[in-house]
């Protein structure tokens, strides 16, 4: 072939892609023009009036010219929530330096006018602002609904609209990050941020295909900064601590639930433990399954600070009324009385705070695990908190009830990624997206459901 | 002067070989008497001669440039033949992905949506850059859902695989326990269904929702403390109906119903 018709193919090739992403840049710029999103790397600390646009910066740091917030009365709301939470500037540092370089911290701290939304990134923080409009509110509990209960509907909308308030201010700091850590407060806590479209709709042009936050991006989520802090710091010592012999690599429980009159039997359970447990044989690692009988709280209790990686399938039961009564389920429920702290096989959330579980991973692959829970003292603490209380570095739970088989097929899937040598967060988002493309699995229901808690 | 161009206009004649026997003879004649013409004679042959080798040499040159050239394009190497190859490959998916993406007509829509191999991420070069694709196409599962239940082939019995997929199983939860009906139920018009439960740890409102295999929502009961319902599908249209029971505001179950 003659090397001029070479050459011009290769230009074409070249060209084109690269015309098209530098028109899709200037799009963005434009429209981040118009909305008054500033870009991190051009407008440090650069202040706005709250009242210039939707979604305003109210101050911006950056972590060589020293740390500080802007003294605008938006911006004291903000900080002064931050400091409610124990963030200050050496704190803010600390963070930027645990934040690895694709990482975006975000906190969300709602308000009756507005959201505040803290995005910290290693070389930045900001704080932009967002307005609260009319019927916020009731698209949030529209969007959880539709979710968790397995709508056919087009929820495309709400979650557009949810889309535009929590993500577009920040669209200019998600941009190059793969990896977000979300902290989301008050009536924003158990949202599913990985259902939300993003690109942010109207940020771009026309032609960009809306797409879930989760497609593009690994979502961790946890409670509050100083939980993702002691995690992350707890996961680096342990990372860089002695040897971990001692520790099995994996211990599962299914109770299964099989002559119990009063519980759903769960077939899949076993199967789920079964594969896992083949996994990681063949993987050169000696899982430890404790299924039917052997899957009681006792045994519980004493192998459970040994595992590096801790699974429950199991049933969870939630009693409002009776925080006591609220727990985890093993073999023996039902068949003795229920009080009993040491083997009634309910595993109260109580008696998860009480335990020592430094686990790498601990998943509650059962029903609303991030959601059930109760008060403990004049606090309230969901299975996943009571988890990390108990040392844990991470904990996989889930937002809302799964169904057997659904729970099975999840956790394999993610134990085969995990097992090829993505990290959890990782390993949970190809399994997401995989279920995404997968007609039976695509709605939200099913995949939307499963949360990493921790680093 | 004149005889010198008289002469060399024979000579030139019989170098070329164009004079008459009866000329030529004559011209050698006055050759064997005359040196210079005898000379002159010589040298043009000799100049002939070197044409003659010239066109030769630029023959063979021409022949041995052309084999040359031919084995250059037989000695190609490998690598390049395959770069080649590729870069011609990616440009033409590069040109297929706009084309099917980018097109106002879009009229490759249909084989996209009927084909599972062409996913979005698989669409030409262009699925490598996240978010490119025309809005007025099925961004989302849900929006390519309401293309499906829109085509021909969808009547009221087709099944829909995102409930399939959650029927027959029990979810992780213990709040209720339902006792009936089966998952998959097949019952004539005007059949009357009992819906029970019973509660295992402490009494929460019970909901059902019956929604048609289109989604469309045709019955709730909701806030329900009884622990059974009873529904009469006299005034419902055959096809397929899915229920679902709710706790507390969390799904317990999902099943079907058909009506024949």
């Amino acid at each position: 072939m003659d090397p001029r018709i070479i050459t011009c193919l290769v230009l074409l090739t070249l060209v084109i892609p690269r015309f098209l992403s530098t028109a899709r840049a200037q799009i963005h710029d434009i429209n981040s023009l118009i909305s008054g999103i500033a870009s991190p790397q051009r407008n440090i600390n650069r202040e706005q009036s709250a009242t210039e646009g939707p979604g305003d910066v109210i101050s911006l740091t950056e972590k060589c010219g020293g740390v500080g917030f802007s003294d605008s009365a938006v911006g004291c709301t903000a900080f002064s929530s931050y400091e409610t939470n124990g963030l200050n500037s050496a704190m803010l540092l600390m963070i930027q330096d645990l934040l690895g370089p694709k990482e975006v911290l975000l906190e969300y701290f709602p308000s009756d006018t507005m959201i505040s939304i803290s995005a910290t990134t290693r070389e930045s923080a900001v704080i932009c602002t967002s307005r609260i409009y009319p019927g916020l509110w009731e698209t949030v509990s529209l969007f959880l609904r539709r979710l968790r209960l397995a709508d056919f509907g087009d929820f495309s909308k709400q979650s557009e609209d949810l889309s535009d308030v929590l993500l577009g201010p920040v669209s200019m700091v998600l941009k190059g990050k793969s990896r977000v850590v979300i902290i989301a407060h008050d009536a924003l806590d158990g949202l599913p941020f990985e259902a939300l479209m993003y690109p942010v709709n109207g940020s771009l042009s026309a032609y960009c295909r809306p797409r879930y936050l989760i497609e593009g991006r690994e979502i961790v989520y946890n409670n509050s900064v100083t939980q993702w802090l002691t995690s992350r710091l707890r996961n680096r010592l342990r990372n860089s601590g002695a040897s971990l012999d001692h520790q099995l690599a994996f211990v599962g429980f299914s109770p299964g639930f099989r002559f119990h009159e009063c519980v759903q039997v769960l077939d899949q359970a076993d199967h789920e433990l079964s594969a896992i447990g083949k996994m990681f044989r063949e993987k050169g690692k000696f899982p430890v399954i404790l299924k039917n009988e052997n899957s009681n709280e006792n045994n519980f209790k004493s192998i459970a600070r040994f595992t590096r990686i801790l699974h429950l399938a199991t049933h969870t039961v939630n009693s409002e009324g009776c925080p006591g009564m609220t727990g985890l389920l093993f073999h023996e429920f039902g068949s003795r009385t229920i009080g009993n702290t040491t083997d009634d096989g309910l595993l109260a959330l109580q008696e998860i705070c009480e335990l020592q579980i430094p686990a790498d991973l601990i998943v509650l692959n059962a029903c609303a695990s991030a959601n059930i829970g109760g008060r403990i003292g004049m606090n309230w603490f969901s299975f996943a908190d009571c988890f990390m209380k108990a040392g844990a570095g991470n904990v996989l739970c889930t937002r809302w009830n799964v169904t057997d088989r659904l729970a099975e097929r999840f956790m394999v899937e993610f134990y085969r990624l995990y097992l090829s040598g993505m990290s959890f967060s990782k390993a949970l988002q190809q399994v997401k997206i995989r279920m995404i493309t997968e007609q039976s699995l695509s709605l939200p229901v099913n995949w939307a459901a499963y949360v990493l808690l921790g680093d | 002067m004149s005889d010198f161009l008289t002469q060399s206009h024979w000579i030139g004649k019989f170098t070329d070989k164009e004079l008459s026997p009866e000329e030529e003879s004559r011209l050698l004649a006055q050759a064997s008497h005359n040196p210079l013409l005898r000379n002159e004679l010589r040298l043009d042959e000799d100049i002939n001669e070197l044409f003659d080798d010239c066109d030769r040499i630029r023959l063979s040159d021409t022949i041995r440039s052309a084999i040359h050239h031919e084995k250059s394009r037989v000695i190609l190497p490998l690598y390049l033949k395959i770069a080649a190859s590729l870069i011609i490959l990616i440009t033409m998916t590069a040109l297929a992905g706009l084309l099917v993406n980018y097109s106002r007509q879009n009229p490759g829509q249909s084989l996209i949506d009927n084909n599972p191999l062409l996913k979005p991420e698989t669409r030409g070069l262009f699925g490598f850059l996240q978010g490119f694709r025309m809005q007025d196409m099925p961004a989302t599962p849900a929006r390519r859902r309401a293309l499906a239940m829109n085509s021909k082939s969808f009547n009221s019995y087709s099944r829909r695989p995102e409930y399939e997929f959650l029927i027959g199983t029990a979810t992780r939860d213990v709040t209720v326990f339902v006792i009936t009906p089966l998952p998959r139920i097949r019952c004539k018009s005007d059949s009357q269904l009992q819906f029970s439960w019973r509660w295992v740890s402490e009494v929460v409102p019970v909901s059902l929702e019956i929604i048609d295999n289109r989604g469309r929502l045709m019955l709730t009961a909701s806030q329900m403390m009884d622990m059974s319902y009873v529904l009469n599908t006299r005034q419902w249209p055959r096809g397929l109906y899915y229920y679902k029971i709710i706790a507390a505001d969390e799904l317990v179950t999902i099943g079907s119903i058909s009506i024949y």
